[in-house]
């Protein structure tokens, strides 16, 4: 068995030299994952129609991926990043972004504990219910959330971070630690992505964890792939970008990263007939340009609300 | 009010008030210890009343949220004041057993014969001889808060909770503000060094043991038999709350290759470490350096997050030498002070005793070492060995500065682990737990001084 395998893993390695052009794609760890992310299945699909070969070089978090390719400058090994936001979108080092997906972040609750859930923001912010957020020092989806509310509440903001506060179990490092308390049931309520409650519905049985959709608007945000400045394999990256576009990568998307497709007749069947899939929510309109000039303005300006 | 200065009063506010509620109940447990010593369930208290000082901090903190997440939110300040409770209050009761000790027994035969009530031997016998050691042990706890790392790191979170070393810590490694880093760690530099100027001041010497321990008074307390229960409650619950989880989760998380690959890194470095400590602290102690005195009060002075934070501004300066170096050098700050307070009383009671007949035998240093202070010093070595080595695995803010490159250490890989995968940290905690009884038991062992029970 294993030198069958063996002589697989050579057979492919070497095959490689021979002609076969490679992309290298600098992504996040959960795009590649074994059980989830689509970034295996996409390799798959790809590869047949193509002579090439994809390599994933998986980092921890996007962030960090990008910071590696701003590192290596013009010496990287990378023709595509993979899983770029709005939300801190650094484009220095891509020329050409096109986006595969998009996600809207929201707050999650498990319905056995929470039958009546807040409707609206407003009501979430005046309810006493336990909430776990992350840090938005330290995580995306926490800086989503602060985003979110300088945006609907502007000056306001300030006041009614200090309200919601009054509930807010704990700040988190990551969204990840955030999740597994939740699943412990410290808190009947996390801030989440809106998708989470498909996915714990259809992937891993969980109907009761729900989500809340707010008439106020979410904070959305595209994933795109970016083409970096100094790939040599421009063309087949742009093969690959349209490819992303296409039915058949748009559904694996769906159905492995669990987050909407751009095109929206890509909404898997599943999600369709489920009970928590809903459209997605509206959007709260920012641009990414005013989340880096601001971030830090706002977040000191919550630092000293929170304090006060 | 700007942040900093948040930060700071946050941290003095948590150290005060947990003194307040750990040294009043450590207190109370001591008494009825020392009250029912001849009880049987006091007896066994007695012995395990180190427990504690030994179990890695993370390791607690675990039991803690298993047991009490339920009842309210353990991410708050009366969750971080309760925590400090449960670990501290055993410490508090040991250390004031000891001065009980030195209560002598004619005060409360001369006591029984005028009828005095519990309640008038405490107020006229007891207060007054241990204000001291209660001012003192109250000291010692406040600097230890103020100072603790590892409970605020998981217990802390968001502005609201952080302390000046979670502060520190946060900025240097999550928010790669190094300006921030710098700001935060000079408060804590000045506030270190205040408080080591009050301790010089107060005259706050933690007390070592001697070879001879004097006997308790012969009373008995029946009513004070719950405060026993509650503190073998104290002790054991965090330690039991984590034993049936991970017996649970054990068969698939003990798979994992990282988890022995970390248990190796771990029991390799304490092995490394360990003997080096008590080495370091032999050579203090019998060259009687003036170094000494200062090094033993460093154990609740000196907080491991300025230590990281200056190591690790000084690793920058020198990217040459490996992570290991100040990894190594910064669990010698920690472990150094315990080695030389467990050494430096029973050597001092050697020194006096048989120093002068040594001498008048003509004894050279080679013999006195042999023939006089190894037998006598063997169990006081063997048990800083042990706990040098148990320190060294269970510590974690070294392991958060400096990760030793390619496997987290086992206190690492647990804090990763007991934010991702709870049932799995679980097991991973045991297994520290082990290792930690085990490495402290193994000196004992060895050296055939047969004590079997861990005390601080």
């Amino acid at each position: 068995m294993f030198k069958h395998l063996f002589a697989l893993v050579l057979f492919f390695s070497t095959s490689s030299l021979y002609g076969k052009e490679i992309l290298t794609i600098y992504t996040h760890a959960p795009f590649v994952g074994a059980t989830f992310g689509p970034g295996l299945p996409l390799k798959e699909a790809f590869e047949k129609t193509c002579q090439c070969e994809i390599e994933y070089v998986p980092l921890d978090t996007v962030p960090l991926a990008v910071n590696r390719l701003n590192l290596e400058g013009d010496r990287t090994r990378a023709d595509l990043i993979i899983g770029l936001e709005n939300i801190g979108l650094d484009t220095s080092r891509v020329d050409k972004l096109v986006p595969y997906a998009s996600h809207c972040l929201g707050f999650v609750y498990d319905s056995r504990v929470l039958p009546n859930p807040p409707q609206t923001l407003e009501e979430l912010i005046h309810s006493s219910h336990p909430i776990i957020l992350q840090d938005p020092r330290m995580s995306v989806t926490g800086l989503g959330f602060l985003i979110w509310m300088k945006k609907i509440y502007g000056d306001q903001a300030v006041e009614k971070w200090k309200t919601l506060n009054s509930h807010v179990l704990t700040f988190t490092r990551g969204w990840t630690e955030s999740f597994a308390l939740f699943k412990r049931g410290a808190a009947p309520i996390v801030f989440s992505y809106s998708t989470d409650a498909v996915y714990n519905e259809l992937a891993k049985g969980f109907p009761y964890i729900k989500a809340m959709y707010f008439p106020e608007g979410h904070l959305c945000s595209h994933r795109f792939a970016g083409r970096v400045k100094t790939t040599q394999h421009a063309k087949l990256a742009d093969q690959f970008m349209d490819f992303l576009g296409s039915k058949e990568a748009q559904t694996l998307i769906a159905t492995h990263e669990w987050i909407y497709p751009v095109a929206q007749d890509c909404i898997p069947e599943t999600w369709l007939k489920s009970q928590n899939y809903r459209p997605q929510p509206n959007w709260i309109a920012y641009t990414p340009e005013e989340i880096v000039n601001f971030k830090k303005e706002w977040i000191q300006e919550w630092i000293h609300g929170l304090v006060q | 009010m700007s942040y900093p200065v948040y930060v700071f009063l946050f941290t003095l506010k948590q150290a005060a008030l947990s003194v307040l509620l750990c040294v009043p109940l450590g207190g109370l447990m001591a008494r009825a210890l020392v009250w029912n010593h001849t009880w049987r369930p006091a007896q066994i208290c007695l012995k395990i009343l180190g427990l504690p000082f030994i179990t890695p901090v993370l390791v607690g903190i675990l039991g803690f949220i298993a047991l009490m997440s339920h009842l309210f939110n353990v991410y708050s300040l009366s969750g971080i004041i309760m925590a400090h409770v449960v670990f501290s209050s055993p410490f508090v009761a040991q250390y004031m057993i000891n001065a009980w000790r030195f209560i002598p027994e004619e005060h409360y035969r001369l006591a029984s014969q005028l009828h005095f009530s519990s309640a008038h031997i405490l107020y006229f016998i007891e207060l007054p001889q241990l204000r001291k050691a209660f001012l003192e042990i109250s000291w010692i706890c406040f600097c230890l808060f103020l100072n603790s790392f590892t409970l605020i790191m998981v217990l802390g979170g968001g502005p609201q909770k952080t302390t000046l070393s979670m502060a520190i810590y946060q900025s240097l490694f999550f928010f790669y503000d190094a300006e921030d880093g710098v700001k935060f760690a000079s408060f804590q530099l000045l506030l270190t060094l205040s408080l080591a100027l009050l301790t010089y001041f107060f005259k706050v010497r933690p007390s070592g043991s001697s070879l001879k321990i004097p006997s308790f008074p012969h009373l008995t307390a029946p009513l004070q038999k719950p405060l026993v229960w509650a503190a073998l409650i104290l002790i054991c619950c965090p330690i039991i709350a984590i034993i049936f989880p991970s017996l649970k989760a054990a068969p698939l998380a003990l798979q994992q290759p990282l988890l022995w690959q970390s248990l190796i890194v771990s029991v390799e470095m304490s092995f490394f470490i360990g003997p080096l400590s008590v080495g370091l602290a032999l050579a203090l102690v019998s060259t009687q350096s003036v170094l000494g005195k200062p090094l033993a009060a460093l154990y609740f002075l000196l907080p491991p997050a300025l230590t990281g934070t200056l190591l690790f501004f000084l690793s920058l300066e020198t990217p040459y030498l490996p992570s290991t170096f100040y990894l190594s050098l910064m669990q010698i700050f920690y472990i150094l002070p315990f080695a030389y307070s467990l050494l430096a009383a029973p050597h001092r009671t050697i020194k006096t005793t048989y120093g002068p007949t040594a001498l008048s035998l003509g004894l050279s240093p080679l013999q006195r070492f042999t023939l006089v202070e190894w037998p006598l010093l063997k169990k006081p070595i063997a048990t800083a060995l042990g706990m040098s080595c148990a320190l060294s695995v269970g510590n974690f803010a070294s392991l958060a500065f400096f990760e030793s490159p390619g496997t987290p250490g086992l206190t690492k890989l647990l804090y990763e682990q007991m934010g991702r995968h709870f049932d799995e940290s679980m097991v991973t905690a045991l297994l520290l737990l082990i290792c930690c009884y085990i490495l402290y038991q193994l000196p004992h062992w060895i050296l055939k001084t047969h004590d079997r029970s861990p005390s601080a």
